[in-house]
């Protein structure tokens, strides 16, 4: 159990992939827009990561060596190909929103290295909640920026308004450039965090 | 059984079962995802016809009924080779009006809107952005209401030049003038195909 | 001709594949510390990419949309590009091993380079023919290596500053591509789009 919480909370902070490690950063920076959009392609890239890792985790004994990476490919992208199809069909207004996004969850970086890393040596359950770790961590990103941009560049928060009614939008906010300086700015902060606190686990 | 036959079989087994899971996927999504385009277009259409309660496809992008005599056409624009154009019922299956999609293209990419004209009055009864991709802030403020609605009640046979009869958006005039022309250009298009027949 | 230009135009800066579509994010911060790699990367991008796209466009046409097979799309496309990358590889180690030594360890790096699945991805939406499609990913491809240099001069220089613990890495690189995006946005409205 120890072992399981462990597996989880090492992709949720320690190794966070946007903050620490900086992967993945193309989804990341194209579709942090608003907290919808953020949370949305959290969750799909959360999904596509579990099922992977795990089917990856399942079959890792019948796979020969040579070929895991062109069959750990394959079941990546049938998973996207999954979740751009339901998207499509269940909610078609964020599917036009992360358009050609979702079909490139699939060279994510984050879902390869985690197959290769982890689910390829690992039991099932370790496996998923490794992946599921660093899914929510991939998320909590998203919304994170998401929501910065969003109150920033257009006054709401999931649609609701959240600033004053004289507050004039920073429209960079939600245009390309804000999208770069905001994660510097966020990248910076979590660095400055995490330097803090082994600081202070260092000297206690 | 030598590694390499069990390369070949483990590869092609992954890959039938990929495409096995995908069409099967593919069947189960293709008619939520057909229903629902089709519902949206339903909604919009009717809203922009006021008094319809339903509506036939004259002309759609796939399947442009384009009169065979109309040599016109061979030298318009490619956007307006293809207007889609349909026509708004009553209840008592009575035409009033047309609705067509405009597409053209603004600063930042092409703008697409629906609008539609009453019949009956030669007016212009409003008109809708489905898609653009001006800058928020700037060009996006043809979506909204103060711009879209000047349109609502104009003749279709106004000049719609920006600056004389439509008011464009201070520092958004290449957005304003994608709007106004393509307006002007369609509604001549559709009404030369679609208009009063004798 | 115009509309080839405008196309070319519209892939290099009006749209820089970098730093407006955020496609190519992961090599552009990790490959460009250095001028000299960095102009490598991105002839090795422009390279596999125009190769890609071109592959891709044909498998589109002629067997997706021929067999109306679209959901297979994104399967094919990864698996294509995978090994053409690999076929790219060993095809240079055997005949060109100047372009070799100059690319070669670049090409692995560049399968999970979401700029070549993008590419294909976007070709795929747009109703070019094969000469636009060429333009289009050369275009791409010199619009990801120009900000990839760019980046790379200004992180030579930028070793000697005194930036802030917390900023140094990945923050200040961010921060200096939105500065860069901001001057890009002044490209929106270049060409009739």
């Amino acid at each position: 159990m120890v072992n399981l919480v462990k597996d989880f909370w090492n992709g949720v902070w320690d190794e966070n992939t946007i903050f620490k490690l900086q992967i993945g950063m193309c989804p990341t920076l194209a579709v942090s827009t608003s907290a919808q959009n953020g949370l949305a392609m959290g969750l799909a890239t959360t999904f596509v990561l579990v099922c992977s890792s795990a089917l990856v985790s399942l079959v890792r004994k019948l796979v020969p060596n040579e070929v895991r990476i062109p069959v750990y490919v394959v079941i990546i992208a049938t998973f996207v190909t999954v979740v751009d199809l339901f998207l499509k069909a269940a909610f078609p207004d964020i599917h036009a929103v992360l358009g050609i996004f979702i079909p490139l969850i699939v060279v994510n970086c984050v879902i390869l290295a985690r197959a290769e890393a982890f689910a390829g040596k690992m039991p099932v359950h370790r496996s998923a909640a490794d992946a599921l770790g660093f899914g929510i961590g991939f998320m909590i990103a998203l919304v994170t920026l998401g929501s910065i941009r969003e109150i920033l560049g257009m006054g709401t928060w999931f649609g609701m308004r959240v600033m004053p009614a004289g507050y004039v939008p920073w429209s960079i906010m939600v245009l390309p450039p804000g999208a770069f300086i905001t994660l510097g700015f966020v990248v910076a902060a979590v660095n400055l965090i995490s330097r803090r606190s082994t600081a202070t686990s260092r000297s206690s | 059984m030598s590694n390499n036959l069990r390369m070949v079989i483990v590869l092609t087994v992954t890959a039938m079962l990929s495409g096995l899971v995908l069409s099967y996927a593919h069947d189960m999504a293709n008619t939520y995802i057909q229903r629902n385009e089709e519902a949206k277009l339903r909604l919009v259409i009717l809203d922009v016809l006021p008094g319809a309660e339903d509506y036939e496809v004259l002309a759609s992008k796939t399947q442009p009924e384009i009169p065979e005599d109309d040599v016109t056409l061979s030298e318009a624009p490619p956007t307006q080779q293809h207007i889609p154009v349909y026509r708004g019922l009553d209840k008592n299956g009575e035409e009033v009006g047309l609705a067509f999609i405009v597409e053209n293209p603004g600063y930042g990419g092409l703008i697409r809107l629906i609008a539609g004209i009453d019949t009956r009055k030669d007016t212009l009864t409003q008109i809708q952005i489905l898609e653009h991709k001006e800058t928020p802030g700037l060009g996006s403020k043809i979506a909204d209401a103060p711009f879209r609605e000047q349109f609502a009640g104009k003749s279709i046979t106004d000049p719609f030049v920006v600056g004389q009869d439509v008011d464009g958006i201070s520092g958004a005039t290449v957005s304003s003038k994608a709007v106004a022309d393509g307006l002007r250009t369609t509604i001549q298009e559709v009404m030369k195909r679609y208009g009063k027949r004798g | 001709m115009s509309t080839l230009f405008f196309i070319f135009i519209g892939a290099l800066l009006v749209n820089n594949f970098v730093l407006v579509r955020f496609l190519g994010i992961c090599p552009f911060l990790g490959v460009s510390k250095q001028l000299e790699t960095a102009v490598g990367m991105g002839m090795a991008v422009t390279f596999v990419m125009t190769l890609a796209g071109v592959v891709t466009w044909a498998l589109q046409h002629y067997v997706l949309n021929a067999f109306g097979l679209a959901f297979l799309q994104t399967v094919l496309f990864i698996l294509v590009i995978a090994a053409l990358v690999q076929f790219v590889e060993l095809f240079l180690k055997k005949m060109v091993p100047v372009l070799y030594r100059a690319l070669g360890i670049f090409l692995p790096l560049i399968t999970t380079n979401c700029a070549i699945l993008g590419i294909a991805l976007l070709i795929a939406q747009r109703e070019h023919d094969l000469i636009q499609t060429v333009v289009f990913c050369v275009g791409a491809g010199l619009g990801f290596t120009l900000a990839l240099v760019i980046m790379a001069g200004i992180r030579e220089e930028m070793q000697f500053a005194p930036i802030p613990k917390s900023l140094q890495g990945a923050g200040i690189a961010l921060i200096t591509a939105g500065l860069m995006s901001i001057a890009f946005s002044g490209f929106a409205g270049l060409v009739p789009m």
